[in-house]
């Protein structure tokens, strides 16, 4: 589908080096919500861009698990976008958002339940029904689980899946985080995820707080999350890949960078052992 | 065990402050994540649409003022942008308006300058001007774009707000009755301080009254007022239709 799937956010700190350079990058990933209510420059920028690259389309307020109704507003205006933009992919997060008239503009986490897993298995149904495209839901980091869980978030996420025909957007980083946050081993999480529902990988930077990591976006990807990167390369393959930046955003120079050590990496471990040597 | 609704229930509740969710988790000492988090967006929200008024009022009271807003005023849109559509009267309501009188209408201001930014700007019209004076006015009707917004106030605000986003601040300013049109160019909102007059007709225009009717309700309007104001909107191509009606 592209020549380069590796892929960075467009951020407004960007948008003129971005209008005047045209970096050499496979695609950007837009923040929905950015682009949805605005027809100021945000818009005329993504229009722009969009002549020259493919667009990923990420959400942050679908709340897929929220216990309360879709907001028709809110669906009616990403359709609209949707159309508009012709994104290459459409995500969202596995968590929910708002509740009783209450935004917290924050990915809350679930619990993994069945009544839970049932309820997001029939909104995704709903969504995917209503765009007349299919979706891919995000893993989470988190900070705190529900003593009444039910299974595990690898086989919560691989079970939504499955039975609502989404795909899984798998970000590398939340996977490190979480497996640090609640003790786990993250190759564990990584081979219960099926390989054909995998559409598009995340790359972050987080914070270590000292008693739990934080996702924080606002620094390099770390040393183990690559490790952990090269081996979903290994299993799921050539997927697209983002780096994702969204604090103390660095220079498009250094966001570019870190999106070739990804390709690289992507590139050494799919090339076959004797071509490698030979080339 | 708790339903998803009553789980999702009571999780708000504790970012609201009733920590009764902690018993229902593991980890329960990292909660703060998400409810400091919740204050800390809605914060940056007011901050980055109240430039200004932050730099008026100080970095600690404007958090002080953000802090007791979020907790009557909780976010009910997915758009971020959308918060803070009542600071302006929350401010009103306040007691550092009785030292910055002017604040209310500062604050009006950035909101509206937001709303300007961000409105859907459909079609642009060269005003064909012309054409349609010769036009009976009775039967004419003009629809600004939506980033064309109105603000009348008894303070300089533009020259507050100017003084304020650049950090020069006073605190004595001499009230003077103003009268604003505010639009966007291109990615840029201006807004241009015009006559009572013209302020008046402009209101009327919006109100989608007949160009007759807003020269009738506004008799001191003068000929250069209104030749000025039409040059204004056709130089800015301001004019989103013309309705001709017979």
């Amino acid at each position: 589908m592209f020549k380069n799937v590796h892929g960075v956010g467009l951020r407004p700190t960007h948008y003129n080096e971005i209008l005047k350079t045209s970096p050499d990058i496979g695609w950007f990933e837009v923040i929905a919500e950015n682009y949805m209510d605005t027809y100021g420059k945000p818009r005329r920028v993504l229009e722009s861009v969009r002549e020259n690259y493919p667009i990923a389309m990420h959400g942050v307020s679908l709340s897929i698990g929220s216990t309360d109704t879709f907001s028709k507003e809110y669906l009616d205006r990403w359709k609209l976008l949707i159309d508009q933009i012709d994104p290459f992919l459409i995500s969202d997060h596995l968590c929910w958002t708002h509740i009783k008239n209450h935004n917290s503009h924050d990915l809350l986490p679930l619990p993994f339940t069945r009544e839970a897993a049932k309820h997001i298995i029939e909104r995704i149904d709903f969504v995917q029904t209503f765009l007349k495209r299919d979706i891919s839901i995000e893993n989470i980091s988190s900070y705190v689980v529900f003593r009444h869980s039910e299974m595990t978030e690898w086989e919560f996420i691989a079970f939504i899946a499955k039975q609502s025909g989404c795909k899984i957007l798998l970000d590398i980083n939340n996977i490190f985080v979480n497996s640090v946050n609640f003790n786990f081993d993250p190759m564990t999480y990584l081979n219960n995820v099926p390989k054909h529902l995998v559409s598009q990988i995340h790359l972050a930077g987080h914070t270590d707080m000292g008693t739990f990591l934080f996702d924080t976006h606002d620094c390099h990807v770390a040393p183990k999350v690559w490790d952990l990167y090269a081996i979903a390369v290994d299993r799921f393959g050539s997927i697209p890949t983002l780096i994702e930046w969204d604090d103390q955003i660095p220079s498009l120079e250094v966001l570019l960078k870190e999106s070739k050590k990804a390709k690289f990496i992507m590139k050494t471990r799919l090339t076959p052992r004797s071509h490698a040597l030979a080339s | 065990m708790p339903s998803l609704r009553n789980t999702q229930d009571l999780f708000l509740k504790g970012i609201l402050g009733h920590r009764s969710i902690l018993n229902n988790l593991i980890y329960p000492e990292r909660f703060a994540v998400y409810s400091d988090g919740y204050v800390a967006r809605l914060h940056r929200a007011l901050k980055e649409t109240y430039v200004a008024c932050e730099n008026l009022l100080s970095e600690d009271l404007f958090l002080k003022l953000a802090k007791s807003y979020i907790q009557d005023h909780p976010s009910n849109s997915y758009n971020l942008n959308r918060y803070g559509e009542v600071f302006p009267k929350f401010l009103k309501d306040s007691n550092v308006t009785k030292s910055k009188p002017w604040l209310t209408d500062l604050a009006n201001l950035e909101w509206l300058i937001s709303e300007s930014f961000h409105a859907h700007v459909d079609c642009q019209l060269d005003l064909p001007l012309g054409e349609y004076l010769k036009v009976k006015w009775t039967q004419l009707y003009l629809s600004l774009n939506d980033s064309c917004v109105l603000l009348e106030s008894e303070w300089p605000v533009h020259a507050i707000w100017k003084l304020a986003k650049q950090n020069e601040i006073h605190q004595a300013h001499e009230p003077k009755k103003i009268f604003l049109f505010i639009y966007r160019i291109g990615d840029e909102v201006i807004f241009n301080p015009i006559s009572k007059n013209q302020h008046a007709f402009l209101h009327l225009v919006h109100m989608h009254h007949s160009l007759e009717t807003c020269l009738e309700q506004c008799p001191d309007l003068n000929e250069s007022e209104i030749t000025n104001l039409f040059q204004l909107l056709s130089k800015h191509q301001l004019v989103e239709s013309i309705e001709l009606v017979k």
